[in-house]
């Protein structure tokens, strides 16, 4: 159980995805303009990132393993990522139109997002067992909601800013990615004994 | 294991991963086949696509939905001309209905040079902000403010900023969806119908003496225009100006007759 935890928290703020890791950033920039789109994108990425991380870890497991065939788990990944995103999008759209009209756009948006394909890997880097590895790719995309968030949050207030011009639009974006990258560095060590 | 063995069940297991993954798809594209209306399609590719909301609905898309399902009505979208609409109708076997095409107009002329400043604004530069700050920065309360939040919102890229802080809008390029009247914290724009040439260009609701001291070119409630009116479009209520545009047919008697210009044709 401790070990859930600190699993848990460590994905959320140690090596948070985004900040620490740098993997999802096309999403993170983006989708961060707004608010609630921003929410609905973390929504997304967490649902896809906890089931994938479940899904490839079966995988893994009982199909790569046995034939000692790891190096094929990049390419394993992205075509059980992919399959996946799909086969639930079309669940989604016969089953709960509001929700597809919620999640719609985004879930093929990162259907193959480095923030899902990375989380896969680090299971299989760190050797998790399936609980474990289910709770680093939720607590994964919990911490990249809250990346989001924290962005479309700063974002929404940038544009009431007079932003000079040489900087208006991303370059703006990437400085103020660096500086919460920077202070959750802060969480360095959190959890060292 | 030997090299051989590893490059068969490489294939064999990557294959066979390929192959299931394909078939649970095709099984579930089967299964979960949502049945979607090609009229929907179509329509999408007919409508503008940008998005602007005038029709009442989320979006191009949802109209073309909302018009399949035949909830709304084939000429509510303001962006298309007429050929385009009946195209819509045909293609839903209906008649088509005309309607009466609007443009947006800015109802107020206290640029700079006319209007009196109140305050000297160094805040946020929009409108809205500027109009939380105590009604803006203007002394008559009605008055444009001129910090462009409607240049922002305007999807057809209509409006730009004019002289003396006022904004101008294009009437060659506006449509009419409505975006800008939504965002004017002061209600400053408002949709005219096409056919009308004359509109008060003032939304001030002051005292005709107030109003004169603090812009030139505001409504004054004098009663010219309502005498000069020779069908009785105009009346004046709450100290300003309006025109039934029902009976008004743009003769343009009032534009000569009003003091301060308010009354004006529009470009």
């Amino acid at each position: 159980m401790e070990k859930l935890v600190i699993i848990f928290f460590s994905v959320v703020l140690i090596n948070n995805f985004v900040l620490a890791k740098f993997l999802g950033l096309c999403p993170f920039l983006g989708v961060s303009k707004e608010f609630k789109a921003s929410m609905s994108m973390g929504v997304a990425v967490t649902f896809v990132m906890t089931m994938a991380s479940i899904v490839t870890w079966f995988f893994y497991n009982f199909f790569l393993v046995p034939y000692k065939l790891e190096f094929l788990q990049t390419l394993v990944f992205i075509v059980v990522i992919a399959t996946f995103v799909q086969f639930v999008e079309m669940i989604i759209a016969k089953t709960s139109p509001p929700l597809q009209e919620a999640l719609g756009i985004y879930l093929p948006l990162i259907t193959t997002n480095c923030a899902v394909l990375g989380v896969s890997l680090l299971n299989v880097k760190e050797g998790y067992n399936l609980i474990e590895a289910t709770v680093n790719g939720f607590g994964g995309g919990i911490g990249f909601t809250m990346a989001m968030l924290l962005m479309a949050g700063i974002r929404e207030r940038l544009e009431l800013c007079e932003v000079p011009e040489c900087m208006k639009g991303f370059p703006i974006a990437f400085i103020i990615t660096s500086m919460l990258a920077f202070s959750f560095f802060g969480f360095q060590g959190f959890f060292a004994k | 294991m030997d090299p051989n063995s590893t490059i068969i069940y490489s294939i064999v297991i990557m294959g066979g991963i390929g192959l299931l993954c394909g078939t649970i798809l095709l099984i579930a594209s089967k299964f979960f086949a949502v049945p979607l209306d090609e009229r929907v399609a179509d329509l999408i590719k007919i409508l503008p696509g940008a998005n602007c909301g005038a029709c009442g609905f989320a979006g191009c898309a949802s109209y073309a939905r909302s018009l399949v399902e035949g909830q709304a009505r084939p000429n509510a979208c303001r962006v298309l001309d007429e050929e385009k609409s009946k195209s819509i109708a045909s293609l839903l076997g209906l008649a088509v209905e005309g309607i009466e095409k609007e443009i947006a107009v800015l109802c107020c002329q206290g640029g700079k040079d006319v209007a009196r400043q109140s305050v000297e604004y160094n805040g946020l530069k929009s409108c809205r902000a500027a109009a939380l700050f105590f009604g803006g920065d203007k002394d008559c309360a009605y008055g444009c403010l001129g910090y462009g939040d409607c240049i922002k919102v305007c999807p057809f890229a209509a409006i730009s900023m004019g002289e003396h802080g006022l904004i101008v809008i294009d009437p060659q390029k506006c449509v009419g969806c409505g975006m800008c009247v939504a965002e004017c914290p002061k209600r400053m724009i408002s949709l005219l119908p096409q056919s009308a040439q004359v509109y008060v260009a003032c939304r001030s609701k002051d005292r005709g003496k107030r109003v004169a001291q603090v812009c030139k070119k505001g409504c004054i409630a004098c009663r010219r225009c309502e005498r000069a009116c020779p069908v009785g479009a105009i009346t004046i209520e709450d100290n300003l100006a309006k025109i039934d545009y029902q009976k008004c047919n743009n003769c343009g008697l009032c534009v000569a007759a009003c003091p301060t210009e308010t009354i004006v044709r529009r470009l």
